[in-house]
C-alpha cells in the first residue's frame, strides 16, 4: 500500500507539472496575447507597455516566467491579469459552489444509473428495459446547456418551483443551499444517469453469463443473492472507474456549462470566465486543480476495484 | 404512515403548483394593502402509491419547502431605509478609482469618487457641461494653454472625515501612473509624468503638479496645450483618494471619496454596496435618493433580465439579450426605454493596404452596407448613422443629406458594383477581421458577405475578443478592414479623433485601425485640440466629421443603443434620469 501510494504521488507530480507546462506554453504561443499590451489598454506606448512589461516580470525568459508563476500557484500570490484579483482566493471562494454541484449531481447519477441499469438488465428485451433505454439515450444526447436553460427558465422563471439560478452557501441557509441546487443537481445528472445506465445494463448483463453464476445458482443461492453478490458487484467495476474520473472532473471546474447556465458561481464558472479572456493565471490554476482530482480520484478507483475484484491487487 | 406519506404528497404538488401564483399573490405591489390572493383549486385524487412515487414525493416536498419561504425576501419599501439590488453582469474590472475603465464600473464610481471637475446631473447635452466637482470652479487656463490652476473648495472631507488636501490631486494621479492603469495615456501629457512611469517610484514627484494644501491651489503643466484636458481632469480616474492610500488595487477595499455615495463592502464576484453619504454636499451635483444600493454580480444576462420582471433586481445594467427584448418591450414597456449611447460602431478600411487604398474601393464600401440590416443583428439596439461623430457629442451636426445615402433606407449595391469595377478590385481578396461577441461575429459575417456581392472576394476571420482589438492594432497583422467600435472617453470631438488621427498611428496598440492619415485631418485635429473653448470650434469639428465620411475614410453605420429596465417598484417615469456619459444616474433613482 506505501508503495502504491508513493507510486500516486510520483505520477500526480508528474502530471502537474506536465498539465502546468502545456498550458504556461499554450498562453504564451497565442498571436497577440501579450498581457502587457493588453493591461496598457487602448493607445497605450511603448514605454506605458515596457513599465508593465518590467513590473509584471514579461521581460525575463520563459522558463524563468514559469518558475516565478508555479511558485505563486503554492504560494497563493497568483494575480489574475484582467481584474488583478487574488486567484487562489477566488477559486477557494468557487469551490463549495462546485464541490456541492459535483457532490450532489454524483450521488444521484450513481444511485439512478445502477438501478436503472440494473433494472433494464434484469428486464432485457421488455417494455420496461426499451422505456430506459430511450430515456437514457435522450439523457446522454440532450445537451446539459439546453436542458439546463429549458429548466430554468420553465421551473424556474415561468413557474417559480425552483429559484432559475444562484448558490446559496450550505452555512447561510442549508434548505435554501438545496432549494438553489435541485435544477443543476437534475440537469447534470441526467446526462450520466443515461450513460451509467447504459454501462451497467451491457456489464450486468455479460455477467449472467458467466460460469460463476452457474455456480452460484447450482450451490442453491436465492436470486437476489446471486444478482446483488455476484452479478452487481462484479458489474460495478467499470462504473466505479468510470465515476471516479467523472466525479474529478466535475470537481475540478469540468462543469463549466452547468455552472453557467445556472449562474453557480463556482470553479468551472471562474475557469470560463478566464478563458473567454485569455486570462492565464486562473486558466493554469483550474487546470492544475482538475488534474489534481483526477489524478487523486483515480487512486481512490484503484483502491475502490481492488475492494469490488478479488484479482486485482494495490501495490 | 401512509397518511402521513399522502399528504406529504399532495402538499408538494399543490405547492409546487402554484407557487408562482401564490408567490405573486403574496407580493403585493409598492405600497399596497391588498391582502394576498390565495387560488383554490379542487383537489386531485391521490392514487399513485408506489415506493418509488413516495420518495420523489417526500424529495419534492423537501426541495419546495423553502418556496413559500422565499416569497417574503424583499424588503419592505417604506418605513426604513430605502434600498434596492441592482445586476451587473460581470464583475468590472476594478473598484478602485485609478484603474476602473469599464462603464459598468464607471456608472458608480463617479457617485463615488468626485473629480475636480466632473459633469452635470442631466440628459442629453447639458449632461456634457463641466461643472466644478472639488474645484471652486473651473480651471484657469494659461494664454499658452499648457498651465490648468485650480482651487480646491475649503472644509471638504473624504466620506470617512479625513479632510481633503490639495496634495490628493497628486497623489491620486501618481496611483494611476504607478499602477500601470489604463488610464495612463490620459496623463502623460503632465510635465514628467513620462519620467515617473519609466522611473517607477511611487513617491517620486510629477514634476508638472504643483498643490499647496494650505491654500488648497493646484497647478498643472502640461508638455503642450491640450483642450481636452479639462475633462481629463474630470474622468474617474483622477477622482481624489486620502494621501495616504496606497499604492495597490483596492478593489477589496475601496478608499474613501468624496461623493453621493460611499463603497462600503465589496466582495469581488459576487457584489458591492453604495450607501448614501449623508455628509455630501456639494452645489449642482445631488444627493441620492436610496439609501443602500446593493450591486450583485448575475453573470447570465438572461436569468438578470428574468429576475427584473419578477422582483428580485430592481434595476440592470446591461440590456436584455435579443431574443427576450421583444418580450420587455412589449410586456414591460412601462418600465423600459432605450437610449442611444455616444458611441460610433464603423468598418475600419485600412488605407495602406490593397484594395482599400483606392478611394473608389471605400466609397464602394460605403454604399454598399445596409445600416438598417446591421441594426437588427443587435436586436435594433442600434441607431442607423451617417456621421463618424454620434449625436450628443459636441461637435455632431447630422450629414443630411448623407453622401453615401440615407442611413435608414436600402443601400445602393448597384452603384458600389459599377465603383468596384472602376477601381479594377474585382475580385481582390479581402480578410474581413472581427471578434467572437455574438453581435461583432454575426456583423463580420454580414459585411464579409456583402463584399462579395458588390465584387471582392471576402472572407470572415473571426478572433476571440480578448485580444481582437490588439491584433488588428498591430502592423505586422495588416488588417485590410473589419469590425470597429468607440464609446467616449469623455465627450469632447478631439477624444474620438484619436482614431483616426494619422499622427497617433504606432506599430502596437495602435487604435486607428485603418491608418487613417490625411494631412488636413490631422492639422485639424492639432488645431482644435489645443483650443480650451470647446463650444467657439464646434462647427469646425463638425467640419472635420464632414470630411472624414465624405471621404469615406471608414465606413460608419450605428449608435450603439442601451437600455433602463427596472422592477415594478421603482419609479421608473420620475427617476430614471441617463446621463450622456455615466448612463443610468443611481442618484435618480427612487422607489415608488
Amino acid at each position: 500500500m506505501v508503495r502504491f501510494m508513493l507510486r500516486r504521488l510520483l505520477a500526480m507530480v508528474l502530471v502537474l507539472l506536465a498539465v502546468s507546462v502545456v498550458v504556461f506554453l499554450i498562453f504564451n504561443v497565442i498571436p497577440n496575447g501579450d498581457p502587457a499590451a493588453r493591461m496598457a489598454g487602448k493607445q497605450a506606448t511603448a514605454t506605458q507597455v515596457e513599465a508593465i512589461r518590467r513590473e509584471w516580470g514579461f521581460d525575463e525568459p520563459i522558463w524563468v516566467q514559469y518558475a516565478t508563476t508555479m511558485r505563486k500557484v503554492f504560494t497563493g500570490d497568483l494575480i489574475s491579469y484582467t481584474n488583478r484579483l487574488d486567484v487562489d482566493e477566488e477559486i477557494l471562494r468557487g469551490l463549495p459552489a462546485t464541490l456541492s454541484l459535483a457532490i450532489g449531481a454524483a450521488v444521484i447519477w450513481m444511485v439512478l444509473g445502477v438501478a436503472f441499469g440494473a433494472f433494464a438488465a434484469l428486464r432485457a428485451g421488455r417494455l420496461a428495459d426499451r422505456a430506459i433505454s430511450v430515456l437514457a439515450l435522450v439523457g446522454i444526447s440532450v445537451p446539459v446547456f439546453w436542458l439546463g436553460a429549458l429548466m430554468s427558465h420553465y421551473l424556474g422563471f415561468r413557474a417559480g418551483i425552483f429559484p432559475s439560478g444562484g448558490y446559496e452557501p450550505l452555512t447561510r441557509d442549508p434548505l435554501g443551499w438545496a432549494y438553489h441546487l435541485v435544477l443543476p443537481w437534475t440537469a447534470l445528472a441526467l446526462l450520466f444517469v443515461g450513460l451509467y445506465s447504459r454501462v451497467l445494463r451491457a456489464s450486468v448483463l455479460d455477467g449472467l453469463r458467466q460460469p460463476y453464476v452457474e455456480t452460484a445458482r447450482a450451490k442453491g443461492l436465492s436470486e437476489r443473492r446471486v444478482l446483488v453478490g455476484h452479478v452487481l458487484k462484479n458489474s460495478l467495476i467499470p462504473i466505479v472507474s468510470l465515476w471516479g474520473l467523472d466525479f474529478a472532473v466535475v470537481l475540478g471546474g469540468g462543469a463549466i456549462l452547468t455552472e453557467s447556465v445556472f449562474d453557480l458561481d463556482g470553479v468551472g464558472q471562474f475557469a470560463a470566465d478566464a478563458i473567454a479572456q485569455l486570462d492565464a493565471p486562473p486558466v493554469l490554476a483550474v487546470t492544475l486543480l482538475g488534474a489534481f482530482f483526477v489524478v487523486l480520484l483515480g487512486a481512490v478507483v484503484d483502491i475502490v476495484h481492488a475492494a469490488l475484484d478479488a484479482r486485482v491487487r494495490v501495490t | 404512515m401512509r397518511a402521513v406519506v399522502r399528504a406529504t404528497y399532495y402538499i408538494a404538488l399543490r405547492v409546487s403548483f402554484r407557487r408562482s401564483k401564490l408567490c405573486k399573490a403574496a407580493r403585493p405591489p409598492a405600497n399596497s394593502a391588498q391582502p394576498p390572493i390565495v387560488i383554490s383549486r379542487p383537489e386531485p385524487p391521490l392514487t399513485m402509491r408506489t415506493k418509488t412515487i413516495k420518495a420523489l414525493a417526500v424529495s419534492l416536498a423537501l426541495a419546495v419547502a423553502p418556496a413559500l419561504a422565499a416569497c417574503g425576501e424583499r424588503e419592505p419599501t417604506s418605513g426604513g431605509p430605502a434600498s434596492i439590488t441592482i445586476g451587473l453582469s460581470a464583475q468590472p474590472d476594478a473598484l478602485d478609482p485609478a484603474l476602473s475603465y469599464a462603464p459598468e464600473a464607471w456608472e458608480s464610481l463617479w457617485l463615488v469618487y468626485t473629480p475636480l471637475l466632473t459633469y452635470r446631473h442631466a440628459e442629453g447635452e447639458a449632461g456634457t457641461e463641466l461643472i466644478p466637482g472639488l474645484a471652486e470652479d473651473l480651471p484657469t487656463i494659461s494664454d499658452d494653454g499648457k498651465t490648468y490652476t485650480l482651487r480646491l473648495r475649503e472644509g471638504l472631507e473624504y466620506s470617512d472625515g479625513t479632510p481633503v488636501k490639495a496634495s490628493d490631486f497628486e497623489h491620486a494621479i501618481q496611483r494611476v501612473l504607478n499602477l500601470e492603469s489604463p488610464g495612463t495615456p490620459f496623463f502623460t501629457g503632465i510635465v514628467g509624468a513620462e519620467d515617473y512611469v519609466e522611473r517607477g517610484k511611487p513617491k517620486a514627484d510629477i514634476e508638472g503638479i504643483e498643490t499647496d494644501d494650505d491654500t488648497g491651489e493646484i497647478t498643472i503643466t502640461l508638455t503642450k496645450p491640450d483642450g481636452t484636458f479639462s475633462n481629463v481632469l474630470a474622468m474617474n480616474f483622477a477622482g481624489l483618494v486620502p494621501g495616504d492610500t496606497p499604492f495597490e488595487d483596492l478593489t477589496k477595499t475601496p478608499p474613501p471619496g468624496v461623493g453621493p455615495y460611499e463603497l462600503t463592502d465589496s466582495e469581488p464576484n459576487r457584489e458591492f454596496v453604495l450607501e448614501r453619504n449623508d455628509s455630501f454636499d456639494l452645489p449642482g451635483i445631488p444627493r441620492g435618493q436610496i439609501d443602500r444600493i446593493t450591486a450583485t454580480i448575475v453573470k447570465d444576462p438572461r436569468r438578470a433580465t428574468e429576475d427584473v420582471i419578477s422582483g428580485r433586481l430592481d434595476y440592470i445594467v446591461d440590456p436584455p439579450v435579443p431574443d427576450q427584448l421583444a418580450e420587455v418591450r412589449e410586456r414591460y414597456g412601462d418600465r423600459f426605454k432605450e437610449f442611444t449611447t455616444i458611441s460610433t460602431y464603423y468598418f475600419f478600411l485600412n488605407s495602406r493596404i490593397e484594395p482599400f487604398d483606392d478611394p473608389k474601393v471605400r466609397e464602394a464600401v460605403n454604399y454598399a452596407i445596409d445600416k438598417r440590416a446591421i441594426a437588427r443583428l443587435f436586436g435594433g439596439l442600434m441607431a442607423p448613422t451617417c456621421n463618424f461623430f454620434p449625436p450628443g457629442l459636441p461637435g455632431y451636426q447630422r450629414l443630411d443629406p448623407c453622401p453615401w445615402g440615407d442611413p435608414n433606407a436600402a443601400p445602393d449595391q448597384e452603384r458600389a458594383r459599377e465603383l468596384i469595377r472602376e477601381a479594377g478590385a474585382e475580385g481582390a481578396e479581402v480578410t474581413v477581421w472581427g471578434n467572437n461577441e455574438p453581435e461583432p461575429e454575426r456583423v463580420t459575417e454580414y459585411y464579409a458577405d456583402v463584399l462579395n456581392q458588390i465584387g471582392l472576394d471576402a472572407k470572415p476571420k473571426v478572433i476571440d475578443s480578448s485580444v481582437y482589438f490588439q491584433t488588428v492594432g498591430n502592423e505586422r497583422t495588416e488588417a485590410q478592414t473589419g469590425f470597429a467600435n468607440f464609446f467616449q472617453d469623455f465627450p469632447h470631438p478631439a477624444n474620438f479623433m484619436t482614431v483616426v488621427d494619422g499622427d497617433a498611428i504606432q506599430p502596437t496598440n495602435n487604435s486607428n485601425f485603418g491608418n487613417v492619415d490625411d494631412p488636413e485631418i490631422n492639422a485639424g485635429i492639432d488645431r482644435l485640440s489645443k483650443e480650451p473653448d470647446l463650444r467657439a470650434v464646434k462647427d469646425q469639428w463638425a467640419q472635420l466629421d464632414r470630411q472624414l465620411v465624405e471621404d469615406a475614410w471608414l465606413a460608419p453605420y450605428g449608435n450603439r443603443m442601451l437600455t433602463t429596465f427596472m422592477s415594478e417598484r421603482m419609479d421608473f417615469d420620475r427617476c430614471s434620469l441617463v446621463h450622456p456619459l455615466y448612463q443610468n444616474d443611481y442618484t435618480s433613482f427612487c422607489l415608488k
